[in-house]
């Protein structure tokens, strides 16, 4: 069963690479993003304060070079972080990275085109249209997102392996297909998430597995260990 | 194999791949000769991984390092130094793109340049005409600003003013040039409306002070910059003509797709007018107010300007590679 026939429930992006695996992204929602651009606009509240109070009392030349840094400060913000660092700092606080819809870390042209046409997607107002497109295209982009080619995707997390705890090993009473064997050890991994109530809740539902036995999610452990190849 | 003979197996091979990934992601040059081997080994384990059903976080862990390997070995090249590639998009591309297209080049002159000669020529006919396009209190504004009795035209404008007027130039041109662009995704309609409004405004400003007697403060003042800064409206109108035509018409493509190539086609012309903007300002700030020149030298310098600028669109990026 092929990962790309599945019409995925959450908003992944399924890249098809050269080398013929699937790589999976994870774009954001609007949500985050509409946080991080209200978080995005705070700093640069804040970075315009605290340049106009030394340049406002430098007469006239202090006036230029701050409507110069209002001027780069609205336009240039977003690019240069997004270039440099892959998102701009209110995006970095939610997780989000803004890459080319291929994967690669976005670049100059691709950055500038998607920020250059917020003036479209802000129409009417308050960026009702890049809500609309966000909500409307499967992979969440605005039309700035759409024209430049470009994804904003939850940062990629590397969660360390929850490992099962060594134990009692015990073989499954009959041989299991491929997604059960996958239930079983996801449950052992994932015990420790749930209170005890809850995981012999869960357990139970594995009745011809664990029919008979005092303690379900033990049952299953001893069952995960088994299909994991420790002997 | 179960899934901790794998798992034992990949930690192995990463071993190896995770250092030189990182040493890759801090801009380190190394020795990347087996690179593209292990990662093509890292993704032919995720695809292992998946079709065994393997638990999610191992699936992820792997998916998380292939995207990260993906980026290294397909990123973007870095190409030469960026003053060489400013040259080449300012003086061949940006040319080249302009005059690949014509016809919303065309379009965009008539809308800002056509109708405002129309409306200049009309409102010198008939002066009353301009009060359909301007407010009173905009009306005597303008005429104050350049009233030849007034005191400040003798008065050369201080340095640190001139600095404050090129920001504030810079800040008002080019952001309404790029608002312009910006709208073009909006089928056209929003820059083709910003073309037509600016071009009324200015041509109204142009003959009301022509009918009131203001000419001789007016056009000196204006005709140093005037080619740089209506050259960049007028293109700033094409690029965002070009983007609503991707919209409106994209052929045998979908709009998406029309419009993400379109607006890779327009990037040189974004580029192109933001930097005639920027001139613009220069010029408006640091040259327009010097009226102790006389308007003999500012008509000569516009004209040198005008005719710089013409041959920069006209004729760059013909033969060059």
């Amino acid at each position: 069963m092929h990962v790309t026939s599945q019409r995925p429930v959450d908003g992944l992006r399924v890249l098809q690479t050269p080398e013929g695996v699937d790589v999976v992204l994870p774009v954001a929602g609007p949500v985050p993003r509409a946080l991080a651009w209200l978080l995005d606009l705070a700093l640069r509240g804040v970075v315009v304060l605290v340049i106009t109070v030394p340049l406002a009392i430098m007469g006239d030349v202090g006036t230029g070079v701050l409507l110069l840094g209002l001027f780069l400060v609205e336009w240039l913000y977003p690019v240069v972080f997004e270039v440099l660092r892959g998102a701009t700092p209110g995006k970095q606080v939610f997780g989000l990275r803004v890459v080319h819809d291929d994967g690669t870390p976005i670049g100059w042209n691709a950055s500038i085109l998607r920020n250059l046409l917020r003036g479209a997607d802000f129409l009417p107002f308050g960026y009702m249209v890049g809500l609309i497109s966000t909500l409307v295209d499967v992979e969440g982009r605005r039309l700035g997102d759409i024209a430049a080619g470009t994804v904003v995707i939850h940062k990629q997390l590397e969660l360390p392996g929850a490992r099962v705890a060594a134990g009692r090993i015990a073989p499954p009473p009959h041989p299991l297909t491929l997604e059960e064997q996958r239930a079983v050890i996801e449950f052992a991994e994932r015990t420790s998430e749930w209170t005890p109530e809850r995981a012999r809740e869960l357990a139970a539902l594995a009745q011809p597995l664990v029919a008979g036995q005092p303690d379900g999610p033990d049952q299953l452990a001893a069952i995960a260990r088994w299909l994991l190849g420790r002997r | 194999m179960s899934q901790e003979q794998f798992e034992a197996a990949v930690e192995r091979e990463l071993g190896a791949l995770v250092p030189t990934l990182e040493a890759l992601e801090a801009g380190l040059h190394i020795d990347t000769s087996d690179f593209a081997y292990q990662y093509r080994r890292l993704c032919q384990r995720l695809a292992l991984a998946r079709h065994r059903r393997y638990s999610t976080t191992l699936v992820q862990r792997l998916n998380a390092l292939v995207v990260r390997g993906h980026a290294q070995l397909y990123r973007r090249g870095d190409g030469d130094n960026i003053f060489d590639r400013a040259a080449r998009l300012l003086l061949v591309q940006f040319p080249r793109e302009l005059r690949a297209r014509p016809k919303p080049l065309l379009l965009s002159t008539a809308l800002f340049l056509g109708v405002g000669v129309v409306v200049y020529i009309a409102i010198l006919l008939r002066p009353g005409l301009v009060h359909a396009v301007l407010s009173p209190l905009q009306v005597v504004n303008i005429e104050q600003m350049y009233d030849p009795a007034s005191h400040h035209f003798l008065r050369p404008r201080g340095a640190d003013s001139e600095v404050a007027m090129f920001a504030y130039y810079i800040r008002n041109n080019v952001g309404i040039a790029l608002r312009t662009f910006g709208a073009g995704l909006a089928f056209g309609i929003g820059t083709m409306y910003v073309l037509v409004y600016n071009g009324l405004v200015l041509a109204a400003v142009a003959a009301h002070l022509q009918n009131v007697g203001s000419s001789d403060t007016f056009w000196p003042f204006v005709c140093g910059h005037s080619a740089l800064e209506l050259g960049g409206i007028v293109v700033a109108g094409c690029a965002g003509i070009r983007l609503g035509m991707a919209v409106v018409s994209p052929g045998l493509r979908s709009r998406a797709l029309a419009m993400r190539e379109e607006a890779l086609a327009v990037v040189p012309l974004v580029f192109g007018f933001t930097a005639m903007l920027l001139l613009a300002a220069l010029v408006e700030a640091f040259w327009s107010s010097q009226h102790h020149l006389g308007a003999q030298t500012r008509y000569i310098v516009a004209a040198l300007l005008g005719s710089m600028v013409a041959l920069w669109l006209w004729v760059g990026g013909r033969n060059a590679a």
